[in-house]
């Protein structure tokens, strides 16, 4: 079975013929695994397209439909975790349980990964902080039924996890009509759109006079607290979230403090 | 007491005639006291939405500016002064240090 991929691989539909072997794999090495959703899930198709849709986001090599089953297949390197986070070399990273969110999902998985799955000698090579779930049954019942080690070697980690319908039904609203499928399609057909945003310092009152008296070498002095987290807009005037200001190599740079929780305005405009 | 009550009649104004110049001119001690709220925006960054969609807690996102260069001052959207970041006790400050025209 190709379970070893080089780092990062595109995620691709299996061959009939690579199906069945994973499946015949899966199936000789774990017991329990395949459940039959196609009672409860008919539409599942159109779910499984939106899951392959979004496969940059899952990060994940493989999805397999098998008997209405949505299989998930991570085969990642020490440098496609560090992709997989998004993150610069040395950054702290504190891990924290899914929210509903994706970005949550990935770092779940890493968590996964890092615990259970990824050699001694490279955890050193991950920066982790904080890991919330004390061992990767800790993810079963957060929207992962079956995590299945199906492979290991000092160079890759390789994961497979069974997705379940919690999971896929918060990560991925399943469409349940033509309608929903199509605005779906709208939706990624617009992720490589760009965004501008403003990071605002804060403002400043001054009376008509004080603004006509303005000079060269005049200071004006803010509210805003140095060590307090000033507010990233989009150019509507959107809040998008909070951030830290600092210097990244030549420029300015923000660090993420906080962004909308999902139960906020900012988190219902995204959905 | 007796009130009368009846309909009133107000004059047509007529604003027909512009030759005459403003009596108020620029009374500029009239709205010298208006307060008005400047922008401090220390940068800008463009996103895909993909990205914007997936950020997290601890990413860091590089501004536009480019460090120890100034940064704007906005009046409703429109830059009007340029300035150097500071430190003042523990609140940002801007040393004005360009005035656009």
């Amino acid at each position: 079975m190709q379970h070893k991929e080089p780092s990062p691989v595109p995620m691709r539909w299996l061959s009939e013929a690579q199906r069945n072997q994973l499946v015949t794999h899966i199936r000789s090495t774990c017991t329990n695994v395949l459940h039959d959703w196609s009672a409860a899930h008919n539409d599942i198709l159109p779910l499984v397209r939106y899951v392959e849709d979004r496969r940059s986001l899952l990060g994940c090599n493989y999805l397999v439909e098998h008997e209405s089953t949505v299989l998930a297949i991570w085969a990642l390197e020490v440098d496609s975790l560090k992709q997989l986070l998004r993150l610069p070399p040395g950054t702290q990273v504190s891990f924290n349980d899914g929210d509903g969110f994706a970005a949550n999902l990935e770092l779940d998985l890493v968590t996964a990964l890092s615990r259970q799955l990824v050699p001694d000698e490279l955890k050193s090579k991950i920066n982790v902080k904080r890991i919330l779930h004390s061992d990767v049954s800790g993810l079963i019942g957060k929207g992962v039924r079956h995590v299945f080690d199906i492979g290991c070697d000092s160079q890759s980690a390789c994961c497979q996890l069974e997705l379940s319908p919690t999971l896929i039904n918060l990560q991925f609203p399943r469409a349940t009509s033509q309608k929903n499928i199509n605005v779906v399609s709208r939706r990624i057909a617009i992720g490589n759109e760009a965004v501008p945003l403003d990071a605002n310092l804060g403002h400043i009152e001054l009376s008509f006079n004080e603004l006509r008296d303005l000079r060269v070498g005049d200071v004006l002095i803010l509210e805003q607290a140095l060590t307090k987290p000033i507010t990233i807009h989009t150019k509507t005037g959107k809040l998008v979230g909070e951030a830290m200001l600092g210097r990244y190599k030549t420029h300015l740079a923000l660090q993420i403090e906080g962004l909308p929780t999902p139960n906020n305005s900012a988190k219902r405009s995204i959905r | 007491m007796n009130t009368v009550v009846s309909r009133i009649e107000l004059p047509t104004l007529n604003d027909t005639d512009t030759a005459r110049s403003p009596s108020l001119g620029e009374r500029l001690d009239l709205v010298e006291h208006v307060n008005v709220k400047l922008d401090v925006v220390v940068g800008e960054a463009t996103l895909p939405i993909d990205r914007l969609f997936a950020l997290s807690a601890g990413d860091v996102v590089p501004l536009n500016t480019v460090v120890d260069t100034p940064i704007e001052v906005r009046l409703n959207g429109k830059l009007i002064a340029r300035g150097e970041l500071l430190a003042v006790g523990e609140q940002f400050g801007i040393q004005i240090t360009d005035i656009v025209p």
